[in-house]
């Protein structure tokens, strides 16, 4: 039977796939009971603080600002949309006129998305505090 | 062409009026956004109307889409669920949308774009449509769920929902792929025809892939070994955004669950039987703990709502036993769940937007004397919740026993009737609580509004569930409910 | 040695394992959703290999619809990060505790 001979490699991926989640799985068990096991259990109050002495710990003063997240992010939702504009551009002829139109609409609809960031103060730079 | 146009226009309309309502929503207008997306989710609600009844199972755009979205009686009664659930939801929280701040018109157009989410859930012959779709939604209700971002329990909320939701959306991924793998195709009615061409095959690898999309869809529904966040999410999110999730979303899942068991699985259903009935299990009991050890009403809402769910798993076991009149048993609970977890709903919101309280237990005592009228409704939502003879909770439920004590499932019947006792428990703690307890209060002024007339709707509409059969027989049944559901279901083969 | 489906689908099962573990181990959200993103793009990686194996182009479709849906998931993810961020001034699950349930 020809469909056997599709089953057959597949059914050596599943019994790795469980063999892949048992071993993950075990791994991340082992270890921590190893550590639980074999760390020095030295509770002394002063030797779980971070530091024994010296300063306090204090927040880096360069931390980068999340703004920058809001525009990275900005640019990932409309940077990624152009997956769908290569396959598009390599067929252009074959697909035509009615391609262009679908395409139009949908860059339409990321406009709309656009129009709305903007209008909403996504693309200016506030500081957040 | 046209009339492809006209299937999918109330799709479109829900679209068009969410990104209106978007390119809006920086604008200070004097308009009432909760009337103006009322009115959309209204005309495409008369649109699927117009088409209730009419036989039809077309392949929208065959040319563009392939077969990946369907239009047929099963979708029309499914949208009209949704969008007339959508519609009440926006209705009856109508008081408490004026008396919190942070409701703008963004909040409006993520209701919209997760209404279109879901009504593309009942619309999908796809697996991987259907995947889409119920990202559109969950992306959609991610948002609303944290949308009182000033509240840190809605945002806590949120952000556990969102991990958990993203995990289960992977899972369904993975699942797509062994099934693609398996079958070469992810279109229903492909996999379905591999089924049926290969009768000797232990097929491995497709129930492999199955068993995770059925994963993911019964963690968005809250089966027990899935529910970790069903009763914080619940409690955290907006009142309004609650009620979506408890029925509509609920009802749009249900859609995409039983066309894939009907149409897909069922060839395989020695298989799906014994998970099931475990499942089945976890969930009434796990559900009934959860919700007996509440204390807030919003909580013990959210728990009984993993029960709910339990019923139906009931039935959909029953369908996959091969006792396919179980299916019109879901759609009627899901209906009979709606309206009495609306109304319930319907009162705290009306409760939270005039007396901003935290919704305890503690804060009905005495509710009786003060608000008798809402009490009663309150109580014959309750009753009808906990299945109580003569409301439409308990014709739900007798249909669901009924179709496993048919397909020979009496053990699991037995349970559900046992769980539906336990649930007296907690249900009717609520209503001793609002009666057996004296106040100081003096009795609050009854006022007719939008949310307290649904309210009443509501009630009314869960007793002619129960009695109405006998008393107005010139007037709808359950049964005629019942009939439109084995019409709309004999649409999927 | 040449290389068939069954290497391309060991990787991604190994790629969905790693994803998997850095879900439940992290409490970082933003390692948080690099696993769902390992765990999405791990599932593509599956995806387009079993559609070259058919010679049946759905699959590297698929494949760009979940690039999209992985984009999307984690802009709202990071969207609502941000929010979070705002208000408590730290991105660690283990602060999440107001809810028990």
């Amino acid at each position: 039977m020809d469909h056997m001979n599709v089953a057959n490699p597949y059914f050596g991926v599943f019994v790795l796939f469980v063999l892949t989640f048992g071993a993950f799985f075990a791994t991340t068990v082992i270890a921590r009971l190893a550590s639980r096991a074999m760390a020095a259990k030295d509770t002394e109050k002063l030797k779980l603080t971070v530091y024994e002495c010296g300063p306090e710990v204090t927040k880096q003063p360069n931390r980068i600002s999340p703004q920058f997240y809001l525009f990275a992010l900005l640019f990932l939702l409309f940077d990624v949309e152009i997956v769908f504009m290569f396959p598009w551009a390599i067929d252009f002829k074959l697909l035509g006129w009615f391609g262009f139109v679908e395409m139009m609409l949908f860059i339409l609809l990321l406009a709309v998305g656009f129009i709305y960031a903007w209008k909403k103060g996504a693309l200016e730079w506030h500081n957040i505090k | 062409m046209i009339y492809e146009l006209f299937l999918i226009l109330p799709m479109m309309l829900i679209v068009l009026g969410a990104l209106m309502l978007m390119l809006l929503s920086h604008r200070e207008a004097p308009l009432n956004r909760n009337m103006l997306s009322v009115l959309i989710l209204a005309l495409a609600f008369g649109l699927t109307l117009s088409r209730l009844g009419e036989a039809h199972s077309v392949f929208v755009f065959e040319a563009i889409f392939g077969r990946s979205f369907i239009v047929d009686s099963f979708s029309t009664l499914f949208d009209l669920m949704i969008l007339g659930g959508a519609m009440l939801t926006l209705l009856i929280n109508h008081d408490y949308f004026k008396s919190r701040h942070y409701f703008d018109g963004d909040f409006f157009a993520l209701v919209l774009f997760a209404v279109f989410g879901m009504m593309a859930l009942s619309h999908a012959h796809e697996l991987i449509s259907a995947f889409i779709s119920l990202e559109i939604a969950s992306l959609s209700i991610y948002a609303l769920v944290g949308y009182n971002s000033d509240n840190p329990k809605s945002r806590e909320a949120m952000m556990k929902y969102v991990v958990l939701g993203s995990l289960a959306g992977a899972l369904f991924m993975l699942g797509l792929a062994l099934i693609y793998g398996a079958t070469g195709s992810t279109e229903l009615g492909a996999i379905a025809a591999h089924i049926a061409a290969h009768p000797q095959d232990a097929h491995t690898m497709l129930i492999i892939g199955g068993f995770f999309v059925m994963v993911t869809l019964f963690f968005k529904i809250g089966a027990v070994p899935f529910h970790a966040w069903v009763v914080d999410v619940y409690h955290g999110a907006p009142l309004p955004v609650t009620m979506l999730m408890a029925s509509t979303f609920k009802i749009a899942l249900f859609a995409v669950i039983l066309r894939i068991y009907l149409g897909d699985f069922a060839a395989l259903g020695d298989f799906w039987s014994l998970p099931l009935q475990i499942l089945c299990v976890l969930t009434l009991i796990g559900g009934s703990f959860l919700a007996l050890s509440q204390s807030n009403i919003k909580r013990m809402l959210a728990g009984s709502s993993v029960v709910h769910a339990g019923y139906m798993l009931i039935a959909l076991n029953a369908i996959t036993l091969g006792n396919f009149n179980a299916s019109e048993s879901i759609l009627f609970y899901l209906m009979s769940y709606f309206i009495s977890s609306v109304g319930a709903f319907g009162i705290l919101s009306f409760l939270a937007a005039h007396e901003h309280k935290q919704l305890t237990f503690e804060d009905f005592k005495g509710f009786g004397y003060s608000h008798p009228y809402l009490a009663a409704m309150m109580s014959i939502f309750m009753l009808s919740l906990a299945g109580f003879p003569s409301t439409i909770g308990f014709l739900g439920k007798f249909y669901i026993f009924t179709g496993a004590i048919e397909a020979g499932q009496i053990a699991l019947a037995a349970l559900g009737i046992f769980v539906a006792f336990v649930s007296i428990f907690y249900y009717f703690r609520l209503i001793a609580t609002m009666y057996f307890y004296d106040t100081p209060k003096t009795e609050q002024h009854f006022g007719f509004d939008t949310t307290t007339v649904l309210i009443l709707l509501m009630a009314i509409l869960s007793i002619w569930g129960g009695i109405g059969t006998a008393l107005l027989p010139y007037l709808p049944t359950p049964d005629a409910l019942i009939e439109l559901s084995r019409h709309a279901i004999t649409s999927l083969d | 040695m040449e290389i068939t489906l069954t290497h391309y689908l060991i990787l991604s099962t190994l790629l969905f394992a790693i994803g998997l573990i850095g879900v439940m181990r992290r409490t970082n959200l933003l390692m948080l959703f690099f696993a769902t993103e390992i765990l999405l793009n791990a599932v593509n990686i599956g995806f387009a290999a079993i559609s070259r194996y058919y010679g049946d182009l759905t699959g590297q479709m698929f494949a760009f619809f979940v690039i999209a849906i992985a984009a999307s998931e984690v802009a709202v993810g990071l969207g609502l990060l941000i929010v979070w961020f705002k208000r408590s001034g730290g991105i660690d699950l283990t602060t999440m505790t107001s809810m028990k349930g």
